[in-house]
């Protein structure tokens, strides 16, 4: 079971931060979008973390959430934005579905490394 | 044939850093008036480049951010240049000619197809008439300062994290009449706010980013680069890039556009002739950034960013929305609930 699962539309993103994660001893699931995002949380539901962007194709981010919450029932799995939106909006509904943090783009490893381990302890 | 800087007419030093240019292409016509055409072309916002007539059609195959061209109707050796304007149109008919002719002479009294193929007539030295040519068929549009600066601002600093270890140089934005494509590969991202619809396009060459990514100093390390890791990174840089302008100028407010016809142009490509129409002929705005190696092993990076502003412009609600510009969001930074 991978500690993290990264769900991102953009190649370049999954590999960029589960590299990242990676390299710090950190195990790394990948998704392409919500839908799928949404498969693999229910086949790992002990995953730890996940970081999640907003706008994909098929299912966006913030409807990923809430039907990991709702439909799924894992209020456990920590979950943080990664995305190029800072919509207060968009915030408060991630807030309201449970979300850890937001984080807008570009993704910089160093600044939430010593997060994203106490998130997965 | 590039276009030199010692080709130009007037490097356009008093222009400021955000200040809207444009290059055009001036048959060379002796240099009796040259002091006066440079300060014309100063006041104008103008960088002109002098070339001589035989050149033309090398110059116009390799330069593809052109916004005009100025020609003579006869030159200094006395041969008309009306075939040359008519052949120039016939390849790049979205460059505009303008037309230098004879006292007394006018656009009607031109043949036919020299009429289609020049869009305004003026009489040598006359810069009042150069002026007005230019602004209607250049600078037809004015854009906001701090929009200019500000995608500057937002694009340099998404390149600067993408591209490691590399300097950028990111040349006066300037405005394109071309509708020529630069390199191998480009994205399209629909552009949309209160006062402006479009796209934004980014332009660059694949060969380039793969040397990059080999070089470890792209946004991914991917162990057998290839084009598809190049696409991913194109399709973030211009996610990324309009995030920014979003997330600083904001997005259209839906409240906004009740009751309103929302437009739709087909755009048009023609891979063989790398050309790509968004059904209108207003200037695109351009912005040329090109990133080194600090450590001189790998090709530059030149990266062309256009905005075409086609399906809505109206930057008077600029100033109404400006004092609602959000600051610089901090990318990078967990904001933790």
């Amino acid at each position: 079971m991978a500690q993290v699962l990264v769900v991102d539309d953009s190649e370049a993103v999954r590999t960029e931060v589960s590299g990242f994660l990676s390299s710090n001893g950190i195990t790394v699931e990948t998704a392409v979008d919500g839908k799928d995002g949404l498969v693999k949380i229910k086949g790992s539901p002990d995953t730890k973390l996940i970081f999640a962007d907003v706008n994909m194709p098929n299912m966006d981010g913030l409807t990923m959430v809430e039907k990991i919450r709702s439909e799924v029932g894992n209020k456990n799995v920590n979950i943080i934005m990664l995305t190029t939106e800072s919509d207060a909006g968009m915030k408060e509904r991630g807030k309201a579905a449970g979300i850890k943090g937001w984080i807008v783009k570009p993704f910089n490893g160093g600044n939430v490394l010593e997060t994203v381990k106490k998130l997965i302890a | 044939m590039q276009l030199s800087g010692k080709q130009s007419v007037q490097a356009n030093p008093k222009a400021s850093e955000h200040e809207v240019l444009c290059k055009v292409i001036v048959v060379e016509q002796g240099n009796d008036n040259l002091g006066a055409l440079k300060s014309f072309f100063d006041e104008c916002k103008l960088l002109g480049y002098r070339v001589k007539r035989e050149n033309i059609p090398s110059i116009l195959g390799t330069n593809i951010d052109l916004g005009g061209i100025f020609l003579p109707e006869v030159d200094d050796q006395g041969n008309s240049c009306l075939d040359l304007a008519c052949a120039v149109h016939l390849v790049r008919p979205d460059l505009p000619i303008f037309l230098g002719v004879k006292s007394g002479r006018t656009l009607e009294d031109l043949p036919a197809d020299a009429q289609k193929a020049v869009v305004g007539a003026y009489l040598h030295n006359d810069f009042g008439r150069m002026k007005e040519l230019v602004e209607t068929f250049l600078f037809s549009r004015h854009y906001p300062s701090e929009f200019i600066s500000g995608i500057k601002e937002i694009t340099s600093g998404i390149l600067n994290t993408a591209f490691k270890e590399m300097r950028m140089d990111a040349e006066h934005p300037y405005i394109v009449k071309d509708k020529v494509i630069y390199g191998e590969l480009f994205s399209l991202i629909p552009i949309e706010t209160n006062w402006c619809r479009g796209y934004m396009m980014l332009q660059m060459e694949e060969d380039k980013i793969i040397e990059a990514i080999e070089a470890k100093k792209a946004l991914i390390n991917p162990p057998e680069p290839h084009f598809r890791h190049v696409n991913s990174i194109l399709g973030e840089l211009s996610n990324m890039i309009w995030g920014g302008l979003k997330n600083r100028y904001g997005s259209k407010d839906s409240k906004d556009s009740v009751g309103k016809v929302r437009v739709e142009i087909p755009i048009i490509v023609n891979h063989a002739r790398k050309y790509i129409s968004f059904g209108s002929d207003d200037p695109q705005l351009c912005f040329k950034f090109t990133l080194h190696d600090n450590g001189g092993k790998t090709s530059p990076i030149v990266i062309y960013q256009k905005f075409i502003f086609s399906l809505d412009w109206e930057p008077e609600k600029y100033a109404a929305s400006n004092q609602s510009v959000n600051e610089l969001v901090n990318g990078g930074e967990l904001e933790l609930f």
